[in-house]
């Protein structure tokens, strides 16, 4: 059983305006998986209803401000017992993804040019992370 | 065939997979050396056209200089068709009229590589190909970009015409699946896009003032003209090949890539992730979706086994011929068996637009049809064109009102004249439209019946035609289960006629059909599933027992096992079995 799986996750900032016209700004998860898969969605729903704004009714995991982001990674880490995530922005994905040609050096984005947030707890408390993580 | 002279021994073994022959058709000519295109077309053994697609970026290495084998011979297009007609073999040119995912730089030459294009979420957009090359895609969006295009398409169309080439050329629009749904790849949201489109809100401003006025009122109206703006351009790519190309010009194909979404680049850098039964479901809806499927992108390993088993089962050398030859109906090809579709879900030209989804679903109508008639409906993204010819009584034809232009609209009317069925949403639709139906149905002194389930439902007949109307937004605001029903009661009154299939989660089938021949006159036709087991587990399917049907046999049993029963035809399938059942259908 491998329990040293990272965890990716790949966030955009948003500018819009809510429907009042007001100017709101936003950072949005996009991706968000390790080298065997996505996380599923109960994970994720799961952790991030922690952190849902009340009222809010869609699916996207959307947070003010990247203090909260990195919050969300952290508790979604012991969640699911990873040592470590990387948070990166789609700007520098596409700083990384300029300087690569091959899928080796693909795979290493998110290492160098993402911020790594460990879990405090170490990472290795629960054994059956792959049910806990993926479909 | 003639075989140019050359004495062959035994006869030709076809590969499983050829990087030069990578899958349906394709001929990547400048994957091998000139000197071996020869041998590789003698290699090939289906009857149908070969694709060549053109790779600008090789015809072209620096501006304004253009090489079709005056100076390398692996740019040599002349002697590429000259081999082939010597052999026998017809070669059908592919102009991509977008960015081509399994070439660098996305074909573009490499003086053009400027402006990577952009995902809707923001993310430069990288293709992984079948040899796990990454493949970048640049912007056609920059104005160098079309006007480098429009100078290659038209030495390309002058060289063809010099060369004296009597074959096809087909635009390419290559895209993939999203979510179900088609995107093109020159859908881009980069900068090189962001600037046109301001320079096109200014040409607007000059043409249009009282467009700029709404805008400034309404922001949502800045997605319509971005809209507007990208088929403009598309438009002008696909304009300026067909003037430089025009006695060969034979129409715009839709190719859709398996492993092709932006998306997918995290599942195929990891080896762990990627399996060759995720392209199933994919592979299906692209078929659903009315596409020429492409599985060039898929390494060799992907393809293997179950998944290359269905490839070939499916994308057969008619379902081709019918989308080269623009027919909407493949019946015509009586002797090979085509998709069997019940269902046509007209969208239009909709693949940016972001309520397809609400439309498509939120009346729970594709929900109903991926429950009850998976991979039965076609959900078709151009406008309704009424032809004398159309097969209309199998085909239950699906509108909805806020898509539906008064154009479409007089071409549904003459499909209800001639004994067409027609489901219309009403929801959205043109003022105008209603009043001309109304109206319409009032002229003709035509049967209507007016019922309330769940929404307004008006039915009109004539004949075999058949016009129902009902509100999809009412539709949408029912709970799952009462949607299901709402179709289950609409479609059951249609009496369509097919065999249930029960099947074990992870297996996949399909539906085809052909007519019958001179020793199968006892049946109207015959209908043939498919069915593939991509899965690692022993998985069973039934096929349930209808008056109207008689099993005749099974065809390419790999792995799977049939055993007759009072209920039906019970199927175990192996890890990767696959097998076809045929059934004659009799009235």
């Amino acid at each position: 059983m491998r329990n040293n799986l990272h965890l990716n996750i790949l966030y955009q900032f948003v500018e819009s305006e809510d429907s009042a016209g007001n100017n709101i700004s936003f950072y949005k998860i996009i991706h968000f998986f390790s080298e065997v898969g996505v996380v599923t969605t109960t994970t994720l729903k799961k952790v991030y209803d922690n952190y849902r704004p009340p009222g809010a009714v869609s699916d996207d995991c959307l947070f003010s401000s990247l203090d909260q982001l990195g919050h969300f990674a952290i508790d979604i880490c012991k969640e699911v017992s990873a040592p470590e995530v990387f948070l990166l922005s789609a700007q520098d994905y596409n700083i990384g993804l300029d300087s690569c040609n091959d899928i080796r050096s693909f795979k290493e984005i998110f290492r160098r040019y993402g911020t790594s947030i460990e879990n405090p707890d170490g990472g290795h408390r629960k054994k059956n992370i792959f049910g806990k993580l993926f479909n | 065939m003639d075989d140019g002279g050359f004495l062959q021994l035994t006869t030709p073994e076809v590969k499983e997979y050829d990087t030069v022959f990578p899958g349906e058709n394709w001929f990547f000519y400048w994957r091998t050396s000139p000197s071996l295109w020869e041998t590789k077309l003698r290699e090939y053994q289906d009857s149908s056209p070969i694709f060549v697609p053109i790779y600008w970026g090789l015809h072209s290495e620096h501006p304004d200089q253009f090489d079709f084998g005056e100076y390398r011979p692996e740019a040599d297009l002349k002697r590429l068709f000259t081999l082939a007609k010597s052999l026998g073999r017809e070669l059908t040119i592919v102009l991509p009229t977008t960015p081509s995912p399994f070439l660098p730089s996305g074909g573009v030459p490499a003086y053009l590589a400027r402006t990577i294009m952009m995902s809707e979420e923001g993310m430069g957009v990288s293709i992984v190909d079948s040899e796990g090359r990454l493949n970048k895609l640049f912007s056609f969006y920059d104005p160098r970009t079309f006007q480098s295009f429009r100078k290659f398409t038209y030495h390309l169309g002058q060289f063809i015409t010099q060369s004296g080439f009597n074959c096809e050329v087909f635009g390419a629009d290559f895209g993939y699946l999203s979510n179900g749904l088609y995107k093109s790849y020159f859908d881009d949201k980069s900068i090189a896009f962001e600037q046109g489109f301001n320079r096109y809100l200014k040409q607007i401003e000059i043409t249009e003032p009282e467009r700029i006025e709404q805008l400034k009122e309404n922001h949502h109206l800045e997605e319509t003209l971005k809209i507007d703006y990208a088929i403009l351009i598309k438009n002008l790519y696909t304009d300026s090949a067909v003037e430089a190309i025009p006695a060969n010009w034979a129409g715009v194909l839709k190719f859709a890539h398996l492993g092709g979404a932006p998306e997918d680049i995290f599942a195929r850098t990891n080896d762990m992730w990627e399996h060759h039964g995720d392209f199933f479901k994919p592979f299906f809806n692209i078929l659903v979706n009315d596409l020429l499927p492409s599985s060039v992108l898929l390494s060799p390993g992907l393809k293997k086994g179950v998944l290359q088993k269905a490839l070939k089962d499916i994308v057969s050398s008619s379902l081709i011929t019918s989308h080269l030859d623009n027919s909407l109906y493949e019946d015509d090809l009586v002797t090979s068996f085509n998709p069997l579709i019940f269902f046509n879900i007209y969208v239009g030209d909709t693949s940016q637009q972001k309520n397809l989804e609400f439309l498509l679903n939120g009346g729970g109508l594709r929900y109903y049809f991926d429950r009850e008639y998976h991979w039965m409906y076609r959900i078709l993204h151009s406008s309704f064109r009424y032809k004398p010819d159309f097969d209309q009584e199998e085909i239950i034809h699906f509108f909805f009102g806020s898509l539906l232009t008064l154009e479409d609209f007089n071409h549904v009317l003459r499909l209800f004249m001639n004994g067409g069925r027609v489901f219309i949403d009403i929801d959205g639709l043109d003022e105008e439209i209603s009043k001309k139906l109304s109206v319409f149905l009032t002229e003709n002194s035509i049967d209507t019946e007016k019922i309330n389930f769940m929404t307004p439902i008006v039915k009109a007949q004539l004949g075999e035609g058949l016009i129902i109307t009902y509100d999809n937004k009412k539709l949408s605001e029912v709970g799952l289960m009462k949607k299901i029903g709402f179709w289950e009661t609409m479609i059951k009154f249609l009496k369509l006629n097919n065999l249930k299939v029960q099947i074990d989660e992870g297996l996949y089938y399909m539906w085809k059909h052909r007519s019958s021949n001179t020793y199968e006159l006892n049946y109207e036709e015959i209908r043939r599933v498919s069915i593939y087991n991509p899965t690692s587990y022993k998985k069973k399917s039934t096929i349930l027992s209808s008056k109207n049907y008689a099993f005749l046999k099974t065809v390419d049993e790999i792995n799977a096992q049939v055993k007759s029963t009072p209920i039906g035809v019970d199927i175990e399938l192996m890890p990767g079995a696959s097998i076809s059942l045929d059934f004659g259908y009799f009235e």
